[in-house]
């Protein structure tokens, strides 16, 4: 739809309106004042008529008689005529021309029924007035009609530079109608006007708040409308301020995490080296495992780094990897946990399963994303791990005789930040960064549970080096 | 013997790297500050610089522009250490004059590599 501004179409209505209107009125009034001015004329002319009826009547019966004589009136007709006609015929009563001031072709022919029965007629032909009157003799006697041809122009108002003036009359009116509806928009629409002049201010940066005051409905919307933007730009703002105060959050606890991690590993790999000193065999041993965890611990900061500021999973390098053995790895560091909640361990892993090729560290933190779970809401009872392979997978499931999950919560068990139970640590982002990890080897994660019967997880796996190619997800 | 000025606001960080640098033999000079930093390298004249970026008070940046327009410090080799691992702020790093960068947290192999071979270079530099 093309886009025109109210004032103009408001302006365009009524102008064309108006303009209608007063075309219509000065038709009515030419042909009014036409009529009129016809009557006046006829009224006029009756005058002149009647003179020279009467004057020429009687010359004529005796004027007939010679051709000279026909002549002779011819001619005192003729001046006759004056500025009041432009042509006298006369008929006789058989419906003949006697005499004719001008020659020439008759515009209007007339029956002898007409002629012979005349009173008095006018009638009107193209711009020429016609009258027709009959002279009666002294004893009552119909002798002869005079016709009279009376044009317009002859009138002296009714012509060419009347009908100028008259359509001058009508521009004037036109341009003033113009005027009119062009003020008469402008006035109806300002407010109108008004709100938009502000608006394109506002957007320009010019200016911070719209408000007319019309004293029409126009101001509520305006104040409706200030509000609402303000409030916007409000939130903006903060929503600005937000996003820049959490990349400074993170950039500094990026730093506050980063830094007692670098002295802590520096040592233990300094240690391990053996530049500090003789090391046994068993301190060794233990100080992997502190390595270890330090590495994991520094991957988790890293992680919920990534997760602040959008991005999740990073690039990954594949390598094949044992399941089983990297099951085992995980419960023997969390052995002690388990025993210390009095659960048991039950481990189910199937002998000889094919590598998986995965990212090491990500199946690892996975693994342990779940155990976690499964100890931290396993009051007592058990945990079950079990490694199989079925339909070209390999399967994980992790198995707990905990307080399970409710169903309608099932769902959203995945999505970042959900914690159903919050009495126990953690910040909800387990199963989310399991999730993630999952889809990013094109594998999958599944959990089946119900209240206070436990819950199952599971981590499946396909076949294959295609099956587990995973990529960056992509940031946030 | 070589030279290592080595400057960080951790001073457990200080400690490591003495202790790293040290058992492989080299010289170890620490500040907690840029400033006396500057105060160390006009005794001091190490042969490589180890430098944090995020320090209180003049920071990195700052540190390693000053030296890198004097003309008596310009041509020690600096490493850059920091947790800042973007890659803006490592091509940053080096266009201002670096001549390395490194990550924390940091391997104490890797650290030494490093200094190996940007000592290595300057040698061969010095002695075309």
């Amino acid at each position: 739809m093309r886009r025109v501004t109210l004032r103009n179409r408001f302006f365009r209505s009524m102008f064309i309106f108006s303009s209608i209107l007063s075309v219509v009125f000065f038709v009515y009034f030419y042909f009014s004042v036409r009529r009129i001015f016809l009557n006046q004329l006829i009224e006029t002319s009756k005058l002149h008529t009647v003179f020279i009826v009467n004057t020429f009547g009687p010359r004529l019966d005796e004027g007939l008689r010679g051709v000279g004589e026909v002549k002779k009136i011819r001619s005192l007709l003729y001046h006759a005529r004056e500025e009041h006609f432009e042509r006298i015929v006369v008929y006789n009563m058989s419906g003949e021309i006697v005499v004719d001031t001008d020659g020439g072709v008759l515009p209007e022919e007339f029956s002898p029924e007409e002629i012979r029965g005349v009173k008095y007629l006018t009638r009107f032909h193209k711009n020429t007035l016609l009258i027709l009157q009959p002279y009666i003799s002294s004893n009552g006697e119909h002798r002869y009609t005079f016709l009279f041809f009376i044009p317009l122009e002859y009138v002296g108002v009714w012509n060419l530079r009347f009908f100028f003036s008259l359509l001058l009359w009508f521009i004037g009116l036109i341009v003033f109608l113009f005027i009119v509806s062009e003020w008469h928009a402008s006035m109806v629409t300002r407010p109108v006007s008004e709100l938009s002049r502000q608006i394109e201010e506002f957007k320009k940066g010019e200016r911070s708040e719209i408000k007319v005051s019309t004293g029409t409905e126009i101001d509520d919307f305006a104040r409706f409308l200030s509000g609402v933007l303000t409030d916007l730009n409000f939130s903006l703002k903060e929503l600005v301020r937000l996003n820049r105060a959490k990349s400074d959050f993170i950039a500094v606890v990026s730093h506050e995490l980063k830094t007692p991690l670098t002295a802590a590993k520096g040592y233990i790999d300094f240690i391990l080296s053996g530049k500090a000193g003789k090391i046994t065999k068993k301190i060794k041993n233990n100080l992997e495992v502190v390595g270890r965890n330090l590495s994991r611990l520094e991957d988790r900061i890293l992680n919920i780094l990534k997760f602040s500021r959008g991005e999740v999973v990073g690039e990954l390098r594949f390598e094949p990897v044992s399941l089983n053995i990297l099951v085992e790895e995980v419960l023997i560091d969390n052995r002690r946990r388990i025993e210390e909640n009095g659960l048991k361990l039950i481990k189910i892993l199937e002998k000889g399963l094919p590598s998986v090729y995965v990212n090491r560290e990500k199946i690892r933190e996975a693994v342990e994303n779940i155990l976690d779970n499964a100890i931290k809401f396993t009051d007592n009872g058990y945990i079950e791990v079990r490694t199989y392979q079925e339909n070209g997978e390999i399967v994980l499931t992790v198995t707990d005789s905990g307080r399970g999950i409710p169903e309608e919560r099932l769902e959203s068990v995945f999505e970042r930040f959900t914690r159903f139970d919050l009495t126990r640590s953690g910040m909800g982002l387990g199963l989310a960064i399991v999730k993630e990890i999952m889809e990013a080897h094109r594998g999958d994660v599944q959990i089946k549970s119900r209240l206070g019967e436990g819950t199952t997880v599971m981590l499946k796996f396909k076949l294959g080096t295609e099956g587990n190619h995973g990529k960056d997800t992509g940031n946030r | 013997m070589e030279k290592i000025l080595a400057i960080d606001d951790e001073e457990d960080i200080l400690n490591l790297i003495r202790d790293i640098l040290s058992a492989e033999g080299f010289e170890v000079e620490t500040s907690l500050s840029a400033e006396y930093g500057i105060t160390l390298l006009e005794r001091y004249s190490p042969d490589l610089i180890l430098l944090d970026l995020m320090l209180p008070g003049m920071d990195g940046w700052e540190f390693l522009r000053i030296i890198k327009s004097d003309d008596r410090f310009k041509d020690i080799p600096v490493i850059l250490l920091t947790c800042r691992g973007e890659l803006r702020d490592k091509v940053l790093g080096l266009e201002s004059g670096a001549a390395d960068y490194i990550t924390k947290p940091f391997t104490p192999d890797g650290l030494i590599q490093r200094i190996r071979t940007l000592l290595k270079e300057k040698e061969d530099g010095q002695n075309r």
